[in-house]
């Protein structure tokens, strides 16, 4: 087989009056590759990923992308009034729609929770959720806008592998935003950085993620912090900071029994 | 049925929990005054607040005020605290409803009636929602016909009936039409605010797996919507009784505004209490009607 590209970006820019944020940008993505894209905040990543879902209009530059694509963003985007299985097969063919929910939410751990409402969901449960409906499509381009942004760290250690797991299953091209270095890292073929608008740094990380002690993870690690403007490369622990407000009144325990 | 679980109860240390310590619910012993200070709250199953809403259900208190009032009233009539040709007793009230009710003028002309406001919200609820939803969802539609609506809005629809009847005559046209234009406008303000408040990343997810105008308008907006729409279905609803005693003062044939002239022009204060009870039953039924449909229509906001 041929390797052939999912994603084909070229001069692409955007600019919101005269805040350039995407300039000249060139980006390919090959079939069922993972890449990570980090970069600072504000630094345009929402923007590329929304031009790339077909959110935002391409004013200048050309954007090639396939059409089976599905979004996941930081929020979950549920429709309160629907089922969570009715949220997962939303726009699919009459005919396939409870089977096809139902096996989604199974591959995602949340086969119980298909009659459930999503405000009774929690975070990570109501992501898992977002995630079965871009899924269920067999899109050939999954693109997560820090998707787990807004989770705990447990649940995102959770997240983490779902997302592997689910990658190997399925095979989509993936485009992951993150602010989070270490995620992309673990998660990614490549990790590239946006910075200034163009992508000037890539990272392959294929072989470096099945062996943290690996000296060049370390080092990749560093030199993402670095561009992505952290000085220091020990950040990985980073000092406990003590809380001088008490949540609650002190001497004023709540018990219940 | 949203009461709280739990109940609060609050004790000093030092102090005995003597009769009358301050009960306090959970959320206001929450504090962090210095009054709070040292102050221990415990939250357990049963408490003396809840045991009595346990034994008395939620109806049996609600009816409490009502039968004192219609109690106070009947004593004043008993005792000839004013004429009974101005205010009749409760217990004659009754018994005229149930002599209407038997010799047939107030079950037909009621139904003439309920049919007339019906027929009429039915119509301006359905128009109201069809502009609401037009107006908040496509600018141009707004740009229209938002500021002539609102001006409308603020002529008080009452006073167009005299002109209805010069235009279309004294039978049911006007009736129906005033009834329209009365549960229209407050049904189009509420749906418009409604579909306004619609999450807008909640459109666009519906539009990017695949919906179409309909569907998304089916799945995303209207039971987005829906908390405000049946706002306007309630207001509307309970205008619609209003609108409809105004518009059968006019020429009334049949219906309950008949009634009420034969016994307006007789004296007849009996049959007078009678309607005003009809009509405040009537709210009533609607009211308990709009909240079931809330009931089943949001339970998904219930968690
Ligand atoms: N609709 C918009 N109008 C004006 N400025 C915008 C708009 N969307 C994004 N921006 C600006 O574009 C820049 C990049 O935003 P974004 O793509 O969300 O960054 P990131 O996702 O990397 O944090 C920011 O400076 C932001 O203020
Ligand atoms: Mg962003």
């Amino acid at each position: 087989m041929t390797p052939m590209n999912a994603v084909t970006v070229s001069g692409l820019r955007r600019a919101f009056g005269s805040h350039v944020v995407l300039d000249r940008l060139d980006l390919t993505i090959a079939d069922s590759e993972f890449v990570a894209l980090v970069g600072r905040s504000g630094g345009g990543k929402t923007t590329l990923l929304r031009t790339l879902a077909g959110l935002d209009p391409v004013a200048e530059g050309s954007v090639e992308v396939p059409a089976l694509r599905s979004v996941v963003f930081q929020e979950p985007r549920l429709l309160p009034w629907r089922r969570v299985w009715q949220n997962v097969s939303l726009g699919l063919p009459r005919s396939r729609r409870r089977d096809e929910a139902t096996r989604a939410l199974a591959e995602v751990g949340l086969a119980d929770h298909a009659q459930a409402w999503p405000l009774t969901l929690s975070g990570g449960e109501a992501q898992r959720v977002a995630l079965a409906r871009a899924l269920v499509r067999e899109p050939e381009l999954l693109l997560l806008d820090e998707p787990f942004g807004a989770l705990d760290a447990l649940t995102r250690i959770h997240m983490h592998a779902l997302v592997r797991q689910l990658h190997e299953r399925h095979r989509p091209a993936v485009l992951l935003v993150t602010h989070d270095v270490d995620e992309a890292l673990e998660l990614a073929d490549r990790v590239i950085v946006l910075r200034d608008g163009r992508l000037d740094e890539e990272i392959e990380t294929r072989e470096l993620f099945d062996d943290r002690r690996d000296p060049r993870f370390e080092q990749a690690r560093a030199r993402l912090l670095g561009l992505l403007g952290v000085t220091d490369t020990h950040v990985a622990d980073p000092t406990p900071t003590t809380d001088p407000t008490p949540t609650a009144a002190p001497g004023q325990p709540l018990t219940a029994p | 049925m949203g009461d709280p679980a739990a109940m609060a109860a609050v004790t000093q240390p030092g102090s005995a929990p003597a009769e009358g310590a301050p009960a306090g619910s959970p959320r206001a012993a929450a504090g962090t005054t210095a009054a709070a200070r040292g102050r221990r709250v415990t939250f357990s199953a049963g408490g003396a607040g809840r045991r009595w809403r346990l034994r008395v259900p939620s109806l049996v208190r609600r009816a409490v005020v009502p039968i004192l009032l219609i109690a106070l009233w009947q004593v004043g009539s008993s005792a000839s605290w004013w004429s009974t040709e101005v205010l009749p007793a409760p217990w004659d009230v009754a018994h005229e409803f149930v002599t209407l009710c038997n010799n047939g003028q107030l079950p037909s002309n009621l139904w003439v009636s309920v049919r007339r406001a019906l027929t009429g919200a039915a119509i301006g609820i359905a128009l109201g929602l069809a502009l609401g939803v037009a107006v908040g969802l496509w600018r141009p539609v707004e740009e229209a016909l938002d500021a002539t609506l609102q001006m409308l809005r603020t002529i008080p629809f009452l006073v167009v009936l005299p002109l209805f009847i010069l235009w279309f005559g004294v039978d049911e046209t006007p009736k129906i039409l005033i009834i329209t234009i009365g549960t229209a406008l407050p049904m189009y303000i509420n749906t418009m605010s409604g579909v306004r408040t619609v999450d807008p990343r909640l459109l666009e997810m519906g539009r990017q797996f695949g919906l179409n105008r309909l569907q998304l308008i089916a799945t995303v907006v209207l039971p987005g919507a829906m908390p405000s729409i049946l706002t306007g279905v309630r207001y509307s609803l309970g205008l619609s009784w209003l609108a409809l005693v105004v518009a059968e003062q006019i020429n009334a044939q049949k219906g309950l505004g008949l009634l009420i002239y034969n016994a307006q022009s007789l004296f007849q204060t009996k049959i007078l209490m009678v309607v005003v009870v009809v009509y405040a039953a009537l709210g009533l039924i609607t009211d308990v009607i709009v909240r079931l449909a809330e009931h089943r229509l949001l339970s998904w906001r219930s968690r």
